[in-house]
């Protein structure tokens, strides 16, 4: 690959870098370039992809939004990319390359709520199922096959699908799917632990040996942990699966296999119809709006300084950190801009999800909190990239309304610190809410605590945000709350 | 063998047979494979019964035809 060649095709000199997170497939390579995303496709598999590209199957499932659009690069293209790219030994030697539309926020399964996670397994099973007619099906069945366009879900690992052999009975990544899908849902369904914390440590999600370990004797008897937890366990336990089972095998009659199949995705489709989570789930926050620490007026007013500020700047991508429901969010999405928006509670993110699903509103929720925001997880801490690899310089107005003092005094960071964090963020301007150490708020979560911020008051907290941002506007909505607007100098 | 030694020697057994039970490495998702091979065996058989109605079904039609 040479500079002048990638140049003369629109793509900087030397700005093709491997995606990290796509090397385990030796079908392909996904590389970044040139704010593109581009995926190098051994030879053989190039073939099969161009194949199921021109099929119907792939058309309805490109017009239904459930596979993310992908072409073949020109020919001047490839030929500047390199036909024998080769990251490493092993990759493919003779290749060809591919482009897919860019997903504008990557997401990870431990950012995503319960919702997202239950509406990224229908995806895959709806997909498998839908393949399944035109006698291809999917080689693996993990939620690190979908990303999330807003709150929609789209299947971006094309290399997954294949061509199935026609006798086989059964789904050959239905374990993965268990694991990495079906018991984190039940799981988060019965006994309320987080998605992000069953996902961040445990990649390939949990298997039925750990998840045994959490149940009571009751619920191993009872449905879905008898069927994906207890009788999969004793089977293995007993150590009844000898190699042979995780071949392909025929079964010698194709229309045999293909009703079996077609039952076992019913059922599928029922059990995790019964696992869909919980949309009234509450939380400490889910009720926050509707108990504001101050009156309805000062919330209108907040309002009205947001809608001026979204008015005055039109920013094109938003990140609402602590969106809490995302009351300010919804404002932004409804004038145009791409909002990513953050809290740490995962019911608040499940609600604001469904909303703007419903609304079919550009909002991307995500559980992160900003204090400690998702890490750069798997191979060299390589795969996947941090929160802040992905969130800085990327947004032109960050809102951080109501949120502060909760960093401040919950996780102690101090205010220059999180002023300079924000300058990061964006590249243009901050909404800020000033929340006074003696908002009933502020004294609440300070817990006794309050003599450690006496000396935080309107001037310190200007004087901290003065040295990367210069006040454009500054609104008193209560004696102890202030919200500033804030231009990146 | 004096009946204790015998015992011993059975305790010994079982228990090399226990541990290596416990050490031996098997996927974890095997079991839910398993689970599924036999699910589609018996929706296999399902297959065929459900053909044989076809047919009987379709047998009575002719009749009443």
């Amino acid at each position: 690959m040479t500079s002048a060649s990638l140049h003369d095709c629109g793509l900087p000199a030397g700005a093709a870098v491997p995606e990290g997170r796509s090397f385990r497939d030796p079908d392909g390579s996904l590389v970044q370039a040139g704010g593109r995303i581009l995926r190098c496709v051994a030879k053989a598999a190039a073939a099969r992809l161009r194949i199921f590209l021109a099929s119907p199957a792939a058309q309805d499932l490109f017009e239904a939004g459930k596979l993310i659009p992908t072409w073949e690069l020109p020919e001047r293209e490839q030929e500047a990319l390199g036909r024998t790219w080769s990251f490493e030994e092993g990759r493919p030697a003779e290749a060809a390359w591919f482009e897919h539309e860019k997903v504008p926020f990557p997401s990870y399964p431990y950012e995503w709520s319960p919702g997202m996670l239950h509406s990224a397994a229908r995806l895959t099973l709806d997909l498998s199922s839908r393949l399944h007619p035109a006698g291809l099906g999917l080689k693996d069945a993990t939620p690190y096959n979908v990303l999330f366009r807003g709150p929609s879900p789209v299947f971006i690992d094309l290399l997954s699908i294949e061509r199935r052999q026609p006798g086989d009975a059964v789904w050959r990544p239905y374990a993965q799917f268990a694991s990495t899908f079906l018991l984190p849902l039940a799981i988060n369904r019965r006994y309320g632990l987080a998605i992000q914390g069953l996902l961040l440590v445990n990649r390939d999600g949990i298997d039925p040996e750990q998840a045994w370990r959490l149940l009571s004797p009751g619920a191993r008897l009872r449905a879905p942990f008898l069927g994906l937890v207890t009788i999969p366990e004793l089977l293995r336990r007993a150590g009844a699966v000898r190699e042979s089972h995780y071949s392909a095998r025929s079964t010698g009659n194709p229309e045999r296999a293909s009703f079996v199949l077609e039952f076992f995705y019913r059922r599928l489709r029922r059990q995790v119809g019964k696992l869909e989570p919980n949309a009234r789930t509450e939380s400490t926050w889910t009720g926050y709006m509707g108990n504001l620490s101050y009156g309805r007026e000062e919330f209108e007013a907040k309002e009205k300084f947001v809608a001026e500020v979204l008015a005055r700047q039109t920013p094109r991508r938003v990140l609402d950190v602590g969106c809490n429901t995302g009351a300010f969010s919804l404002m932004a999405a409804r004038e145009g801009a791409e909002v990513v928006a953050i809290d740490s509670d995962e019911a608040v993110i499940d609600r604001l999800w469904r909303t703007a699903s419903a609304q079919k509103l550009n909002i991307l929720p995500l559980v992160t909190n900003l204090a400690r925001p998702t890490p750069r997880m798997g191979w060299r801490n390589a795969e996947c990239g941090s929160f802040l690899d992905r969130a800085s310089g990327r947004f032109d107005l960050v809102l951080m309304l109501a949120v502060i003092h909760h960093m401040m005094v919950s996780e102690r960071i101090p205010i220059g610190e999180i002023m300079a964090l924000a300058s990061d963020l964006t590249t243009e301007a901050v909404v800020v809410e000033y929340v006074d150490p003696a908002d009933p708020m502020f004294r609440a979560i300070a817990r006794g605590r309050g003599h450690l911020h006496a000396g935080f008051n309107p001037d310190v907290f200007r004087s901290c945000s003065e040295r990367w941002f210069k006040v454009e506007r500054t609104l008193e909505i209560s004696p102890t709350r202030r919200l500033f607007h804030l231009r990146k100098k | 063998m004096p009946r204790p030694g015998r015992s011993v020697l059975l305790a010994a057994v079982l228990l090399l047979a226990t541990a290596q039970e416990i050490l031996a490495y098997t996927d974890p998702g095997s079991g839910i494979l398993l689970l599924q091979i036999l699910g589609a065996t018996a929706v296999g058989c399902l297959f065929y019964v459900r053909r044989i109605f076809d047919w009987l079904g379709g047998r009575r039609k002719a009749k009443r035809e």
